[in-house]
């Protein structure tokens, strides 16, 4: 017995040993710098017009961002070596599956981060900051960054701080004025209906009433509903019929006052309550998970949705187009909009073009002004293009590149996007496409006006459904990076909205649950009156102050 | 069977005792049942709902795929060195601890029982422990998997608990007889507490086996990912995105989401090995015998 | 004198534990340091010795808006935890030791663990396949006609505990069970025949003598239990749980994960954390007490 025990474990103590060598080794071989194509040491001008740096610029960074790694390498591989090859930069980028907050905060206790960190938000830049372990990047653009200043014109201004710094470069930036949430209906039921007119939300209400009453059952008997929702809907969206912007209404003297204080916001809590008391509402609307509110969609048992643009796609005709034999191409849904009588307008989609976060530059870079070239570069619309668009003139190209800055788009690509055919995930493990979204914009490109980083939203004047859809919402798409607040970790009112945030979410579902008007105007008024005491009129006061703030600074 | 003698309610016991164990046998494996008849569907048409426990339209595409992903057979190794290693290095530790806190004379006894049980409720901390292993240098590296769980306070209680229950005198016969508290515990404690350890030893394999946090954690390089990630990273794609306003960016997402039917068929791939573990380890669990058979 | 001769006696064994003893401090009473940010207002990159705040952190979590409501679902969790799915392990393993077959004991035994592998991300989409309003349970309750409306299982707070406790047994039981088998496995055999001869039937031998000689893990498990009664769950209650569930799931660890840690609040988390181990600590030394007193066992 011992003779045996000792020696399983010398087997497994040295397989270990062994093992594990191997892997440092791997890991060491890894580490040593490649030698690009640049290290001949002339320096020379790619059909990009870039100079090529005369030593492998490294941009090996971290994004802050729970991702799927496997799935980010594969999909970088092809775009390193190209850009590798014809920029002589060495681009890697490391996406974990841990919560980027904690991993930040270990690479800031521990002191191993890496020279460039995409994805900090404006708390996380404070932090970093205070500790002196990022860059003040305004110098380094002055200097190298010209196409940084001309992209982002007179907002630049508005990144810099009290002093004067710049800490960090904003990603996807910009104004792309594509919905995001939106009203559907079932197209082909709309369409039997004779497509009477909806303009308002009670007109919306007797449509699907009318639909659900045609069509109680689906094929296999299961009943339908009006409307269904899952984990993902979000209040502020939902109200914004009634003309309130992303929650709040706003006075003439742009004094914001929260949807809880509204006689709107109740209406609209209301009139949502109205499809639950009639049956018309999936009684799961508030228990679905993203998947079991698919299911319930593809099996055709929803007549419309309130949510976001792409869900009913996804969870409609995507899926019929494979497994229903049958299909005819009106069997999906559109986007529409309405809005309450009174409301000067519908808002759905609130636009912030001050960008989704930050790029920094920390302590560690040991060339910055050339890690600031290349980001310069991929703010030239042409450079954006490249980087949203990845490898030009291969096969699985989206588009193509010729000297002198001549391009087009690759039309096979083009068509199978159109037909709803394109692959994705082989097209983009071949070119790369937004793999290394570094510091350019999402909103449309300076030289065409029409262009975008995001190579799917570029034809939506030629895809029939998207043009359809467009015409429908464009008008509830608006900007409201002036209404952008930051809640930073110090500031107490952070926990506080939060938890306000929390009870809506509770008190919502209450409300359009109410098994009566009357339960229903109680469970507002409750949730009013418990917003109110955890502080909701310190909220409004706070964003009103920001607005205001930043009224007078972006103008 | 006829040593026990069988009126008629202690049958009726035995076949209502039988049904109700099938019942729950049933429960049991129901899940395992349904993610089996999902991974053997065709993907389009599982995404309509409604398979339980038989495929609709039966298709292998799923495996296919994941055999395809020759990282799996890597994470599937490292797995298995991880499982091997931890377990055994901490049943022998821990089992050594739980003999030493279970000698009546030892003077450290309580002593040592509450060091360890204090650490069932107070740990530093993320960040501490974190740094700690930085400094020691067992990040990047297959340490970081065995020596951080070489000791459990929970498995040296319940492996005392067992030991406790031994005959003393058996014991201090071979200290008389000068053996070493060493080859004690190697020659007679373990041979003796061969149920205890099985059981620890299926809490500690499977403890190893679904282990996924220090694997992100501490090895973010991906040379030693195990198993247990790959499944964790295709069932995490499918948490929504709720802070993300940008619908463009959450479209991204779901655009080039795993199917259902190859994360039941990852699930699958994940689960089995580990469930092979218990029905091979139940063989230990007559340890009544060995313990009349010393005695005797 | 005294104490030196005995230590020569033990010599052996302090030896063996030295290495043991130097493992414990520097893998967990070293880290420990970590504690002292619950005194602060501690944020990643600054030292861990500044920016004192007393007692704050923990003043905090008493004045929260929702305190009674957490501090009742995690209770009330807790209980039904400790009196449903404490005893169910002990109970399966003791229907699967009257088993006479060995191979149908083996095969249910094992099926038995299947569950605990299977994450809660898979259970709350197979709970909701069972008890959402178009679930499986829902739809034979209408077709023998005990009612007429699906029942909102997963949708009311008032079925939520019921809900929660049930997948907490059928998760775990056949895996905790598996400490309970062993415990049996190491009775003696001896006393099994000597309790035949004494006239014992099965239910007698289960009641006089499987039992009792499992009393010891029993005694040890639900100390430790005791100990944990704070700890109410996690993911289950995140999966499980909806918006309008909160009210009955939301616990001590989803609280303070949602409005501290989320926001970098770590000293928060640690407060309470802290809070949490010195009365589980607590409640194990004086559930130790008590039994040593009463059932002559004690883990310590």
């Amino acid at each position: 017995m011992k003779r045996q025990v000792a020696l399983l474990m010398t087997i497994i103590v040295g397989t270990v040993l062994i093992l594990s060598a191997c892997g440092k080794d791997q890991n060491e071989g890894e580490a040593t710098p490649e030698n690009g194509a640049g290290s001949t040491g002339q320096t020379s001008v790619n059909a990009f017009g870039w100079q090529l740096p005369a030593k492998t610029t490294k941009i090996h960074f971290y994004q802050a961002e729970k991702g799927n790694p496997d799935k980010i390498e594969k999909k970088q591989a092809a775009f390193h070596d190209y850009l590798l090859k014809e920029f002589n930069v060495d681009m890697k980028r490391t996406t974990l599956d841990v919560e980027p907050k904690e991993k930040l905060n270990l690479m800031l206790v521990s002191g191993d981060y890496p020279e460039v960190i995409a994805g900090l938000d404006d708390s996380a830049i404070s932090q970093w900051k205070a500790q002196n372990k990022i860059m003040d990047l305004a110098p380094l653009v002055d200097k190298y960054g010209p196409n940084i200043k001309k992209a982002l014109g007179d907002r630049y201004a508005s990144y810099l701080d009290e002093n004067g710094k710049l800490w960090g470069i904003p990603r996807g930036w910009g104004y792309l004025p594509i919905p995001d949430f939106t009203a559907h209906i079932r197209w082909d039921w709309y369409q039997e209906m004779g497509a009477p007119e909806i303009k308002t939300p009670e007109d919306y209400y007797n449509v699907l009433k009318q639909m659900v009453a045609k069509h109680p059952t689906n094929a296999n008997g299961e009943k339908t509903y009006a409307l269904s929702w899952n984990a993902d809907v979000k209040v502020n969206n939902a109200i914004g019929f009634w003309g309130l912007q992303d929650g709040y209404k706003e006075d003439a003297d742009h004094n914001l006052t929260h949807w809880l204080n509204t006689e709107e916001g109740k209406q609209a809590a209301l009139f949502y309550n109205r499809f639950f008391l009639e049956g018309l509402m999936d009684p799961d609307a508030f228990v679905n998970k993203f998947e079991d509110w698919r299911t319930k969609f593809s099996n055709e048992r929803i007549a419309g949705h309130i949510g976001p643009w792409w869900q009913s796609w996804n969870a409609g005709h995507e899926v019929w187009r494979t497994t229903d034999p049958n299909y005819k191409e009106d069997k999906r849904y559109v986007q529409v909009a309405f809005k309450a009588e009174g409301a000067e307008k519908a808002y759905l989609s609130p636009k912030d073009t001050h960008g989704w976060n930050y790029t920094v530059l920390t302590d560690k870079a040991k060339s910055p002004e050339e890690i600031i070239k290349f980001l310069d570069f991929t703010m030239t619309p042409m450079g954006t293009r490249l980087m949203g668009w990845g490898i030009p003139n291969i096969t699985d190209s989206y588009w193509n590149f010729e000297e002198g800055g001549k391009w087009s788009f690759n039309d096979t690509a083009k068509q199978a996007l159109l037909a709803g055919d394109l692959d994705y995930e082989k097209t983009e493990a071949a070119n790369g496409s937004n793999i290394f979204w570094l510091a350019y914009p999402q909103g449309l490109l300076s030289d065409d006006n029409k262009s975008t980083a995001w190579y799917d939203q570029n034809f939506n004047a030629d895809d029939k459904w998207k043009k359809l859809m467009l015409d429908n919402v464009s008008d509830t798409i608006y900007e409201s990076t002036e209404r952008r607040v930051i809640f930073a970790n110090d500031n107490p009112l952070t926990i506080k909205n939060q938890q306000i945030e929390e009870l809506i979410k509770t008190g919502f579902a209450k409300i359009v649950m109410s098994k009566s008007e009357a339960e229903a105007v109680k469970n507002f008024e409750d949730l009013r009156s418990k917003a109110q005491k955890i502080g909701l009129s310190d909220i409004e006061k706070y964003r009103t102050e920001e607005y205001k703030k930043n009224l007078a600074k972006l103008k | 069977m006829s040593e026990r003698s069988t009126t008629i309610p202690q049958r009726l016991f035995d076949i209502v005792n039988v049904v109700v164990l099938l019942l729950f046998g049933i429960i049991m494996a129901y899940p395992f049942l349904n993610l089996l008849a999902l991974s053997l569907n065709d993907g389009a048409d599982a995404a309509r709902g409604g398979i339980y426990i038989f495929p609709r339209e039966f298709s292998l595409d799923a495996y296919k795929l994941l055999l395809q992903n020759d990282k799996l057979l890597e994470g599937f190794g490292w797995s298995v060195l991880r499982v091997a290693v931890g377990t055994v290095t901490c049943l022998f530790v821990t089992g050594l601890l739980a003999y030493i806190v279970s000698i009546r004379h030892f003077s450290g006894r309580k002593f040592m029982r509450i060091l360890f049980l204090v650490t069932m409720y107070f740990n530093g901390g993320l960040i501490p422990i974190y740094l700690l292993m930085v400094n020691l240098k067992l990040t990047d590296s297959f340490h970081v998997y065995w020596i951080p769980s070489l000791i459990s306070a929970y498995y040296m209680l319940l492996m005392s608990s067992y030991i406790s229950e031994l005959p003393d005198a058996l014991f201090e016969s071979a200290r008389i007889d000068g053996a070493s508290e060493m080859k004690i515990y190697l020659s007679l404690v373990i041979p003796m507490s061969l149920p205890v350890f099985a059981a620890v030893s299926i809490y500690s394999a499977v403890g190893h086996w679904n282990a996924w946090f220090d694997v992100v954690l501490y090895n973010s390089s991906g040379h030693f990912d195990t198993l247990q990630v790959y499944l964790r990273r295709l069932l995490l794609e499918v948490e929504a995105s709720q802070q993300i306003m940008d619908q463009q960016l959450i479209f991204q997402k779901f655009k080039s989401m795993t199917p259902l039917t190859l994360r039941a068929a990852t699930t699958i791939f994940v689960t089995v090995p580990i469930l092979l573990v218990y029905p091979f380890l139940q063989k230990y669990f007559i340890g009544g015998l060995t313990i009349g058979s010393v005695k005797g | 004198m005294n104490y030196l001769r005995r230590f020569s006696r033990e010599r052996q064994i302090w030896l063996i534990s030295l290495p043991i003893i130097l493992w414990v401090l520097v893998f967990s009473y070293f880290p420990m340091y970590g504690l002292i940010i619950a005194f602060q207002n501690y944020v990643p990159g600054q030292t861990m010795f500044g920016n004192w705040v007393g007692l704050d952190n923990f003043i905090r979590f008493f004045q929260e808006p929702d305190f009674w409501m957490i501090m009742r679902n995690t209770i009330v969790i807790s209980m039904l935890n400790l009196l449903i799915g404490f005893p169910a392990p002990i109970i399966l393993a003791l229907l699967l030791n009257e088993v006479r077959n060995r191979a149908f004991k083996k095969t249910i035994q094992s099926l038995s663990y299947i569950p605990y592998f299977i994450s809660w991300v898979v259970v709350a989409s197979i709970a909701f396949t069972l008890l959402g309003n178009d679930g499986i349970i829902n739809d034979l309750l209408q077709r023998f006609g005990f009612i007429h409306n699906p029942i909102q299982f997963l949708g009311e707070g008032k079925y939520f505990w019921a809900i929660l406790t049930s997948s907490n047994v059928w998760k775990d039981v056949g895996f905790s069970s598996i400490i309970y088998m062993s415990a049996i496995a190491g009775i003696d055999r001896e006393q099994y025949e000597a309790g035949k001869v004494d006239g014992l039937g099965r239910f007698g031998l289960a009641w006089h003598i499987t039992l009792p000689g499992i009393r010891s893990t029993i005694v040890l498990l639900f100390i430790l239990a005791l100990g944990g009664i704070l700890n109410a769950g996690f993911e289950q209650q995140l999966l499980l749980g909806s918006p309008t569930t909160r009210d009955y799931y939301e616990v001590i660890d989803t609280y303070v994960y949602r409005f501290g840690v989320q926001f970098g609040n770590y000293s928060y988390g640690t407060a309470v954390g802290l809070m949490k181990s010195l009365i589980g600590l607590t409640l194990v030394i004086v559930a130790n007490k008590l039994s040593k007193r009463y059932m002559q066992t004690a883990i310590f």
